[in-house]
């Protein structure tokens, strides 16, 4: 098989979760565009130092969060969400956990996460669909809920540590 | 630290542990304005946490199949164009293309002329200088390794090394210095600034290049920075050392290479006692350094360095990353 054929399959399998990554620290979603295509391309040119021997993911996504880094620092901190190595890591950590989930595809991964989704309840459940279905931005929630803007944070971050358990319990060895 | 009754409606979701208020703070993904420029090593579990869970749902709510094979189809067109471009040549190139037909002409004529003859030693240090000098950023894996009077090792490191001319370098790996072990650290020079970063975010300091023999001294001074401007230490070896072609050899993936061995002269400054060099015969440049130090007290250091390509500037950041 030609490197470009082979990079091609690597490509496709991947491409979803380094764009996940990528939202994760990137508040414009064109910008996580440009980076991820920078991501493929700069892993393009180095390809001859992947080891085949390790997963690709981790490696691209390691790529990604180079980039990331020099973003933050040539657009400074409103662009890009705070990183450092230790916080990337963390997300990469959580991508790691997530491939083990049942599904061939990340898609088909993601179902868990809609299952999960579906049995959020109460104000976490109404704010992440509000924010993350609408795109509706806090203070605009808060007006809709009609509570304050720092309770709409919490509910938020609640939600998705609700979320993470969630997901935990439905990976290999989790306890429901 | 927050307790919400509503966290029991939540089905099989167990409720979230309680979080320092301070924390909340930390995630900038709810609001505008720049994000802070620290966070507190304790948090950053649960920042990493958030931030996962925000990128997986910002995912889930823009999957459009049309736009993935649009963005797929976009990278891999960009690919093949990069490919196209190295393998058209430009007027230019098809210069470069007569001139290095030349090139081989004149050298196979010399071939039969002057069957095995070797480059000399300076020829071949010089086109590694030139090659040096080039605007690029090189990697190079790096291994020290520090012996007492019996010969028992007494530290040895191992890192990644990427550097580029103008005193800007970057090291990550494994260091210990004297009886400090950091594990993870990261060291870098901007040209005007030297930096040390342990993982663990302590103890990291930053000082103008030109102090920068305080801070090594401050780190029990076993790594000596003159090595890692590769360009500089090359540039020295004919100014200080004999050099000698001593043979033909295959180098980085079986390219023949030539081996010059450097012994230093009597009145030299540089203070490694002897070296040898790996040069690619093809393109010139160094792709290994294997160089011995004696240390006062019969102590001796040893110092590899192996060449391992060309790094993407995308990828290469000198400055302190705080």
């Amino acid at each position: 098989m030609e490197p470009r054929d082979l990079f091609e399959i690597l490509v496709r399998d991947h491409i979803d979760s380094v764009r996940a990554f990528l939202l994760a620290s990137l508040r414009d979603s064109v910008a996580a565009e440009d980076v991820l295509q920078e991501t493929f391309l700069v892993a393009w040119r180095i390809l001859d130092r992947y080891d085949r021997q390790l997963p690709f993911g981790p490696w691209v996504r390691g790529i990604a969060g180079k980039l990331l880094l020099n973003h933050r620092r040539k657009l400074g901190r409103s662009r890009v969400h705070f990183c450092d190595d230790q916080v990337l890591g963390q997300i990469d950590e959580g991508f790691r956990k997530f491939i083990q989930l049942k599904g061939d595809t990340f898609d088909e991964k993601l179902d868990a996460l809609r299952d999960c989704l579906g049995k959020l309840k109460g104000p976490q459940r109404e704010a992440i669909r509000l924010h993350y279905e609408h795109g509706l931005h806090c203070k605009e929630i808060a007006d809709r809920l009609n509570i304050g803007f720092e309770a709409v944070k919490k509910h938020l971050q609640r939600g998705r540590s609700m979320l993470q358990r969630c997901l935990e319990t439905k990976m290999p060895g989790g306890v429901a | 630290m927050n307790e919400h009754p509503e966290d029991a409606q939540n089905g099989d979701s167990k409720p979230p542990q309680a979080v320092p208020e301070a924390w909340r703070e930390f995630d900038d993904t709810l609001a505008d304005g720049p994000s802070p420029a620290q966070v507190p090593d304790e948090a950053k579990v649960w920042l990493g946490e958030q931030r996962f869970l925000h990128g997986m749902l910002r995912a889930l709510h823009t999957a459009d199949a049309a736009a993935r094979e649009g963005r797929i189809a976009t990278l891999l067109e960009r690919i093949d164009a990069e490919g196209d471009a190295a393998a058209v040549p430009s007027p230019r190139r098809h210069w470069g293309l007569v001139s290095l037909a030349a090139l081989l002409l004149a050298t196979l004529t010399l071939w039969f002329v002057m069957p095995d003859r070797l480059p000399t030693a300076d020829a071949a240090v010089s086109r590694a200088v030139a090659e040096l000098s080039r605007d690029v950023h090189r990697r190079f894996r790096v291994q020290l390794v520090a012996k007492d009077p019996t010969g028992k090792t007494q530290m040895r490191h191992e890192f990644a090394l990427v550097t580029h001319p103008g005193m800007r370098f970057r090291i990550d790996g494994k260091l210990g210095f004297g009886g400090m072990q950091f594990g993870e650290l990261r060291i870098g020079c901007d040209g005007t600034e030297l930096w040390v970063l342990p993982a663990n975010g302590m103890f990291r300091r930053a000082v103008p290049v030109a102090e920068r023999e305080r801070l090594m001294s401050g780190f029990g001074e076993v790594l000596d920075l003159g090595y890692l401007d590769v360009h500089d230490l090359v540039q020295r070896f004919p100014d200080d050392y004999d050099l000698r072609v001593v043979a033909r050899e295959a180098g980085r993936d079986g390219r023949p290479s030539v081996r010059v061995e450097a012994v230093r002269r009597a009145l030299a400054k540089m203070p490694l006692k002897s070296a040898w060099l790996l040069c690619d015969e093809a393109t010139g440049m160094v792709t290994r350094i294997e160089a011995d130090q004696e240390l006062r007290g019969g102590y001796s250091r040893h110092l590899s360095l192996e060449y391992l390509g060309e790094e993407s500037p995308a990828l290469v950041d000198y400055r302190r990353p705080w």
